[in-house]
């Protein structure tokens, strides 16, 4: 009988279809106790046994090493779970790639920006729900007639694909939406009321109100990564600001996923498409503050700015008090610009940064196309853009003349009479 | 009916493994149990002595559960097994939501109702069969056990025939 250790962090999906599967044949499995998620995975030991680095990972015994949680699932089922004939095999292993390929990444272009572990994004989380529509009708198709996937009984597929289907199933398929799929919710109840199941995962209970997409969460689980103590600061004020209904474990693991599910994604179209156009050239206009200097290119700007189809903005940065370092307090501007990127054809902006180390602000001159805030136009752009306070400046008056000239050549102080440090130009 | 009363309850016990001891009927066809010099009267009152004695947990958990059990297995007794034919469309509604009668697990109450039902489900046409699909659908999950099954022959409910005649979408 199968035995042996397996790696992973606790209440992942994946590592459940072996935890399952081992309870249903009694092969004696053992979660190891001592791993810590992106430290011992990183670890030489553990990266000679398994060079992906990845988890699930299963040790057996005899000192032989298993990726992948479908064939870890596998090595540690019986008979009854892979399947008694080699018909029954094929059509197990047909429905674990119908999980892997139809269900887990639509599912995770729909949960994941729920949970934060991947930025919202509306075109693909639009099209994640539609695709999840199709692959449960070929399931509920098939569970018309049938009470379990495979045969009469419980076998892998239906371990592996209700752990698939966890996350949507308890997260977003609420009452309304599962309505159409009346079959493939009675077998998903099933199978995961089975004492086998819940010994794994314990009770299962399926959504009652979709959870919705908050950005900050995505922004705090990001933030976590980089273990500074500017961001974590940031994070505590956060959270007790606005307290999250409930903290979710799941580590930012499955970005390789969240990657592949992105790059599926069709191409977006630009959210100023539907503002004027005006007869200000954003290309034009940063040509020539690219090329010249800026006592051609301010006069310049002013000479062709469109008063009546782009605004210009004062955005100052809310918790200076926290800025310590002055290269992180850049990584800061530039992230956002990164994640800023699809605004860039219809936008210009120099961020600078006054003062020194420990003693800093951060302020910026902001154009771009039409006079509302240009972050409302589109969901991806408001990651950031709540830790900056926002002003509309009249383009008419003379000071706001004086401050479009400072900060775009970058000299002058700030309110506090800071020095210029550095700036960015989002460009 | 109550010449099936004794068959059925010697199949329950033969899938419990368990005993069925004597069963004879009674007045008024009440069946009658004695075993090991004790006596219980009545369909029900039989069932349950069998209980304890299987390694089988067909029972029900929790509370609710016993007393849904209980329900199902009256309701078999007092309407289905009189006239199955005018309750197959109740129960075919009652398993769209459910793979058993109660809870998540197989019970006492599908197997009675696989024995109660066995003979009308034999006799359904492809059409009916197709008619009742989620009954089929629990029908053909139990007749697959075959300790449940024992000298039954398994119902044929392959749709193949019937979607020849007329593409079905299912």
């Amino acid at each position: 009988m199968a035995a042996g250790t397996l790696y992973t962090y606790p209440e992942n999906f994946r590592a459940y279809k072996a935890l399952v599967a081992a309870q249903y044949s009694s092969a004696n499995v053992k979660v190891a106790t001592n791993f810590v998620f992106g430290e011992t995975n990183k670890t030489e030991a553990f990266l000679k046994k398994f060079p992906s680095g990845k988890v699930p990972a299963f040790e057996t015994s005899c000192g032989k090493f298993l990726n992948d949680s479908n064939a870890i699932a596998y090595y540690v089922s019986n008979q009854q779970l892979r399947g008694n004939t080699d018909f029954e095999k094929s059509e197990v292993l047909q429905w674990l790639g119908f999980a892997d390929n139809e269900i887990l990444p639509s599912a995770c272009a729909w949960v994941f920006p729920i949970l934060g572990i991947m930025p919202y994004n509306k075109v693909s989380f639009e099209k994640a729900k539609e695709d999840i529509k199709v692959a449960l009708n070929v399931l509920n198709t098939h569970l018309r007639t049938k009470t379990f996937l495979v045969g009469e009984r419980i076998t892998l597929a239906d371990i592996s694909m209700a752990c698939t289907m966890l996350y949507v199933y308890t997260k977003v398929l609420d009452p309304e939406f599962r309505k159409p799929f009346i079959h493939v919710t009675r077998w998903f109840t099933t199978v995961v009321n089975q004492p086998q199941f819940k010994a794994v995962a314990g009770e299962t209970k399926l959504c009652d109100k979709v959870a919705e997409v908050d950005p900050k969460k995505f922004q705090q689980q990001q933030g976590k990564g980089k273990d500074t103590k500017k961001e974590q600061k940031k994070e505590e004020k956060k959270e007790q600001k606005k307290p999250q209904p409930k903290k979710e474990k799941e580590p930012e693991v499955e970005l390789d996923l969240a990657d592949e599910a992105l790059a599926m994604e069709p191409k977006n179209k630009d959210p100023f498409d539907s503002l004027p156009k005006g007869t200000f050239n954003m290309d034009d206009y940063k040509r020539c503050y690219s090329n010249e200097d800026e006592s051609v290119s301010v006069p310049y700007f002013w000479e062709k700015f469109d008063s009546e189809n782009y605004s210009i903005w004062m955005g100052e940065y809310k918790y200076n008090e926290e800025l310590s370092k002055a290269f992180m307090s850049c990584n800061l501007i530039t992230g956002m610009f990164q994640r800023l990127d699809k605004m860039r054809k219809q936008a210009f902006a120099s961020v600078c940064l006054f003062g020194e180390d420990n003693n800093s602000t951060i302020s910026g001159i902001w154009v771009w196309r039409g006079q509302e805030l240009a972050f409302n136009l589109c969901p991806d752009w408001q990651i950031d853009y709540e830790v900056y306070d926002w002003k509309k400046l009249d383009p008419s008056t003379e000071e706001t003349k004086n401050l479009v000239k400072q900060y775009f050549s970058w000299t002058g102080t700030d309110k506090g009479n800071r020095k210029f440090n550095q700036g960015k130009i989002f460009k | 009916m109550s010449s099936n009363y004794l068959s059925h309850l010697n199949q329950v016990a033969t899938f419990m493994k368990v005993p069925p001891g004597k069963l004879t009927l009674g007045i008024n066809n009440v069946p009658m149990h004695s075993h090991e010099g004790k006596t219980h009267r009545g369909f029900l009152n039989i069932l349950y002595s069998y209980l304890p004695h299987s390694t089988k947990n067909l029972a029900g958990e929790t509370s609710e559960e016993k007393a849904e059990l209980y329900q199902w297995l009256e309701y078999s007794l007092i309407y289905v097994s009189q006239s199955p034919l005018h309750y197959l469309s109740e129960i075919n509604e009652f398993l769209t939501t459910r793979t058993y009668f109660v809870a998540q697990t197989l019970t006492i109450a599908d197997v009675l109702l696989y024995y109660i039902l066995y003979n009308v489900m034999e006799n359904l046409t492809y059409l009916e069969k197709e008619k009742y699909i989620n009954l089929s659908r629990w029908f053909d999950n139990m007749q697959q056990n075959p300790e449940l099954r024992q000298k039954n022959k398994l119902v044929d409910f392959n749709t193949n025939y019937l979607a020849a005649i007329s593409p079905a979408r299912h």
